[in-house]
């Protein structure tokens, strides 16, 4: 017989082990972090963020001027008319800018369904009286919940209606407007745009190196997911995948600890000091200040025709 | 004994956002062979290796291993999922995605444990693969601060303490300084020679010619470009040159560049070493 490079073990025939179908945890970590990743990935590196448009052409700084100054502006209109109106000109800007349908949607579902949920119940003349137009209970006259009087009739009121829907329809311009500034601004640029407009340097940097942070350690959990995957695993039990995500979890932070320090050190190679210089300095060209002048004439109009 | 152990046909994979990574590639590897996956960047290696490990699932096409179609339920099922785990380790290019366990020792024990090898066979894997690999100097440090070739002998030694009879390695030279590649060209010889199937994703040309027997070139456009001897592949220079393997302004190297490859061709050719052996 030849001698053997290896160890005698390797040669024998693996066992493998019996056992039933994998827990749930697994599948369940997989598709959690699966989608946490994917999610994240696609916020955070702006990959996918920013098609090119008139907008993504115009200064960061600008552009934050400019649509803080709307969202204000937002705020001052009444008139439920001038703000459906808003809402439709801020979709046209939208298509105009190419943001994708999908983030879209994505951020409606999120944010406006939330506060639907929040400004709901003033549509009921529970907490403001009004003038039922569709009664929904009648406890009768006297009646009340705890030390709470009810009205003789609970039911949606005109004025509560008027109150949530203008309330709805500024909430979505709000989401619209920040929606037209962060989707059209790589997020890097977005924030270096803050820190020139005097957000507090530090506060500045620990929000560039937080952003740096979770793109590295999201391609991190990834990866770490990916060969998890790919190393074998019988069918493990509770303990034995308690043991797994707590690994994970001290390796994450191991590795963050090292990618800190050379994150710092690849900073420090390229001449970081402690402030971040930028590349070009904050000239508005013409278009920038187009843009501004733009969005103060939509702030006149809408004050001048929907405001009190 | 060769029998196709994967079999890839008509795989195509696009990214999220459409971007293409593999077109319509198509090719099977028989047990024992050693086969280089030769690209340029971005051609589409990382991804090939990641469906042949059951990780990633092509959009068209079939992936099959063992016999056994690759698809998202059957790498999760045993006995087949147990099965595949055991017998395909994958080295990652980014040695560091696969070590997260607090030492070296414990990570090289994880494999063992996870097949239900018990404790004692276990842990006598792990001082038999440190030994293998030469790290036993570093059996109690945290994986996550080694150097780059120390991580890649841990990271390898992991996979070996599982037995596999293949390996799939994502471009595993580089980061790796000469002597340590000089160290896995070794290793990588001494497990053909024990039977194992390899197959490594590479654009080092030199690596390929040292390790494998066969190559499967893939170009720019995601596509397989050549299939076969990998010497046929490393002397032709007008496909390397198509597939940006080698640099336009080699030609003046062309001669030198052939003559090479053609010396190493001739030293590892067995039954030139024989010939030599009998003169
Ligand atoms: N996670 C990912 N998301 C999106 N695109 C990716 C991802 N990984 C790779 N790609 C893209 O797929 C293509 C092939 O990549 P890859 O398989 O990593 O090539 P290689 O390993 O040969 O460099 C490249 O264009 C790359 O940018
Ligand atoms: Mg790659």
């Amino acid at each position: 017989m030849t001698t053997r490079a290896l160890p005698d073990w390797y040669y024998k025939e693996q066992a493998y082990p019996e056992g039933g179908e994998k827990g749930r945890g697994t599948g369940f970590i997989k598709r959690a972090l699966a989608a946490f990743g994917e999610s994240l990935v696609t916020l955070l590196s702006g990959e996918e963020g920013v098609p090119d448009s008139f907008l993504s052409a115009i200064s960061p700084a600008a552009k934050i001027i400019g649509i803080i100054a709307l969202i204000v502006g937002v705020t001052l209109i009444q008139r439920p008319l001038i703000l459906i109106f808003g809402f439709l000109i801020t979709l046209v800007v939208m298509g105009a800018a190419r943001i994708p349908v999908r983030r879209v949607v994505h951020i409606w579902l999120g944010v406006p369904v939330f506060s639907l949920a929040v400004i709901l119940p003033a549509v009921l003349n529970l907490f403001s009286p009004g003038d039922v137009i569709i009664a929904l209970w009648s406890p009768g006259p006297g009646a009340h919940l705890g030390h709470w009087n009810l009205p003789p009739a609970v039911g949606v009121t005109m004025e509560g209606l008027e109150v949530a829907s203008r309330f709805m329809l500024r909430v979505i311009i709000c989401v619209n407007l920040a929606l037209l500034l962060t989707a059209t601004t790589p997020p890097v640029k977005l924030l270096s745009a803050f820190r020139r407009m005097g957000m507090p340097n530090a506060f500045g940097m620990v929000l560039v190196m937080m952003y740096r942070y979770l793109v590295l350690l999201v391609e991190a959990v990834r990866e770490i997911h990916e060969a998890r995957l790919s190393r074998p695993y019988g069918g493990m039990n509770l303990r034995a995948e308690q043991n797994w995500i707590a690994a994970g979890v001290g390796n994450l932070f191991r590795r963050t600890w090292y990618m800190g320090e050379e994150v710092r050190q690849a900073m420090a190679a390229r001449g970081f000091g402690g402030d971040l210089k930028t590349a070009r300095p904050a000239v508005f060209q013409a278009k920038d200040w187009t843009f501004l002048a733009c969005c103060i004439l939509m702030i006149f109009i809408g004050i001048w025709s929907g405001g009190k | 004994m060769r029998e196709p152990v994967f079999d890839l046909k008509g795989i195509t994979y696009s990214y999220p956002g459409g971007i293409k990574a593999l077109d319509d590639v198509s090719f099977r590897v028989s047990g024992g062979e050693s086969v280089a996956v030769l690209g340029a960047n971005a051609s589409g290696k990382t991804t090939l290796l990641k469906i042949m490990d059951g990780l990633l699932f092509p959009d068209g096409g079939e992936a099959a291993a063992f016999g056994h179609r690759l698809t998202e339920e059957s790498v999760e099922k045993p006995p087949f999922s147990r099965m595949f785990r055991q017998e395909v380790g994958f080295l990652f290019q980014n040695s560091d995605a696969q070590l997260f366990n607090p030492t070296v020792r414990e990570e090289l024990a994880f494999g063992p444990y996870q097949l239900g090898v018990p404790e004692d066979e276990a842990w006598r894997r792990v001082d038999d693969m440190m030994k293998f690999v030469e790290i036993e100097h570093i059996a109690d440090r945290p994986p996550a601060g080694l150097s780059s070739g120390e991580k890649k002998r841990v990271a390898l030694a992991c996979l070996l303490t599982c037995a596999p009879s293949i390996l799939l390695m994502d471009e595993p030279t580089t980061s790796l300084d000469p002597r340590t590649q000089e160290w896995l060209v070794m290793i990588l010889k001494t497990l053909r020679k024990e039977g194992m199937t390899l197959v490594c994703s590479t654009h080092d040309l030199h690596f390929a010619s040292l390790v494998a027997e066969r190559g499967v070139v893939l170009t720019e456009e995601h596509r397989v470009a050549s299939d076969g001897n990998i010497w046929e592949i490393l002397t032709d220079f007008d496909l390397l040159k198509k597939v940006n393997l080698v640099h336009e302004h080699l030609h003046e190297y062309e001669e030198v560049f052939h003559s090479h490859f053609h010396v190493h061709k001739r030293e590892q050719e067995p039954d030139h070493v024989h010939a030599h052996g009998s003169e």
